[in-house]
């Protein structure tokens, strides 16, 4: 089954290559995924930013009955993360054992590949996280 | 005008092997249409609950294709979809119509067909509960962000995970004797335990499963032995990181507040309660938004077992959607259908004595949606 045709994906990838947030100009907020209106001031001057690529663990499970497409892949991390600007965004994460996991961990972003569509679709790749031994 | 329950039926909750999704709501339809002593004519309005037709059945259309089925062709007829909140959506949408005085009698068949599909594919379904771009194309299923705030609960309230356990324990127990129930078995503390991890640290004994059911109710300005005093809802940002407070289910609070407004009472008030009890990190954050108790205490009560029939306020007469089962877009208003039950006396051997008010909640996703109903013996 293919869940992303081409343009879908080619649209999306603003958020699966290069995770963008907006910033309210008027009142300074933050937000991810982007947003058109702000929900706080009502202003609709926001601009776009990319998004740090470092922050830490708020929490974190590991998915062991997940989406279909990702089936091959299973049992895999997935983590919820505070990133350094205070907006959060959940994600794999890479490179590391289930022992090793903990909330608090600093995690910097990185591009992998997710899942194929199909034998003759695109290969999707997706922003992941993995330990970030350098600190902040 | 005021709003009654004039008929409700259900089926059993369960793999329906020989039934498709039009048999489900048909059956049901006719269980309600024949409680309620109504000419199918006089129905003026039907809406048709269901949140993964498209998905699983490759059906859409659900409003013209069941109507028709009933025989009722011709008549006004809409699918409503509010993922796991479906079924509560569209009873509140029949409640407005007859409150507002524009329909009289008002069929309301809330039905899901999930038994067909592969257990991958059911996650894959879930997951469409939520955001597909930010979290189930990211990896994240249904029950992964409920691990992960049961993994927050846990740490900030330094709650004992069994309190929370004892959610599931309760439905099961109250299960026992439900004729329509999926599992009229108990569930231990320690089957939870060993049962494998759906996301950690969530077991899988700790959320709903797969089941096909479907359940009907006739409302009516008429006559009816049950009032529907209060009808909410409210929505919350519809993914769970961006709000202020992860372990704050905005959407059930606001409109539990709304719906205690409209009826005029209080959380105190209510007999018992049936929650959408999709796993059980969900039950303890949603009594805390309903007031029932202070914000980070709802483990304990669930731990003190209250909820049991037995209990002075029984929590999911009937299994809730643990035990009863979990059809999702059906789950509403089977909730309407057990609470009609209870106070019209109807309820077997799950009977309840001297009560007098119930609420039901439903709840979309993460709480993205949330309907509040008060009913009321008449």
């Amino acid at each position: 089954m293919t869940y992303e045709m081409v343009p879908e994906y080619w649209r999306n990838a603003k958020i699966y290559l290069h995770p963008t947030g907006t910033m309210c100009k008027k009142c300074g907020a933050r937000y991810f995924p982007p947003r058109k209106i702000c929900p706080k001031c009502g202003s609709r001057d926001l601009e776009e930013y990319p998004l740090p690529e470092k922050g830490k663990v708020l929490s974190w499970t590991v998915v062991r009955y997940p989406p279909d497409m990702f089936s091959d892949f299973a049992p895999y991390v997935l983590g919820l993360i505070e990133l350094d600007d205070g907006t959060r965004i959940v994600a794999q994460i890479a490179d590391v054992s289930i022992d090793e996991v903990k909330v608090g961990m600093r995690v910097r972003m990185t591009i992998r590949r997710a899942f194929e569509e199909g034998s003759s679709g695109i290969i999707r790749y997706i922003y992941k996280f993995v330990p970030d031994f350098e600190g902040k | 005008m005021p709003v009654y329950i004039r008929g409700f039926g259900l089926t059993e909750v369960g793999e329906h092997w020989n039934k498709n999704l039009e048999d489900l709501a048909v059956e049901a339809c006719l269980k309600a249409i024949e409680r309620a002593n109504i000419d199918p004519k006089e129905i003026d309005k039907i809406y048709i609950a269901n949140a993964l037709s498209q998905y699983l059945n490759r059906k859409g259309h659900l409003g013209a294709l069941i109507a028709d089925a009933i025989g009722l062709a011709g008549k006004p007829a809409i699918h409503v979809e509010a993922a796991s909140a479906s079924g509560g959506v569209a009873v509140h949408e029949a409640f407005t119509d007859i409150k507002g005085g524009i329909k009289r009698n008002v069929l309301v068949c809330g039905v899901e067909k999930m038994s067909d599909i592969l257990p991958a594919y059911i996650y894959t379904a879930r997951a469409l509960m939520e955001d597909w771009q930010h979290l189930t194309a990211i990896g994240a299923s249904f029950e992964a962000i409920e691990g992960m705030l049961l993994r927050l609960y846990l740490d900030r309230y330094n709650a004992p995970h069994e309190n929370i356990m004892n959610a599931a324990v309760i439905s099961h127990k109250n299960a026992l004797n439900a004729d329509h129930a999926q599992f009229k078995r108990p569930l231990t503390i320690e089957s939870i335990k060993k049962s494998p991890y759906v996301a950690d640290p969530l077991h899988l004994f700790e959320v709903t499963t797969t089941g096909d059911g479907a359940a009907a109710i006739v409302l009516s300005s008429e006559s009816g032995d049950v009032e529907i005093t209060a009808s909410s809802i409210a929505t919350d940002k519809f993914r769970f990181f961006e709000r202020d407070d992860l372990l704050w289910l905005e959407s059930v609070y606001l409109a539990a507040q709304d719906a205690y407004r409209q009826a005029k009472v209080s959380h105190a008030d209510i007999n018992f309660l049936e929650l959408h009890d999709v796993s059980t990190i969900m039950s303890v954050l949603e009594i805390e938004a309903l007031g029932l108790v202070e914000k980070g205490q709802g483990h304990v009560l669930f731990g003190n077992m209250i909820g049991t029939l037995d209990s002075e306020r029984p929590i999911n007469t009937f299994g809730g959607l643990k035990a009863r089962g979990d059809p999702i877009g059906a789950t509403g208003v089977y909730q309407i259908v057990e609470i009609a039950m209870q106070l019209s006396g109807e309820a077997g051997r799950n009977q309840l004595d001297n009560v007098k008010t119930g609420l039901a909640l439903s709840v979309g996703g993460i709480g993205s949606s949330s309907v509040v109903h008060i009913l009321k013996k008449r």
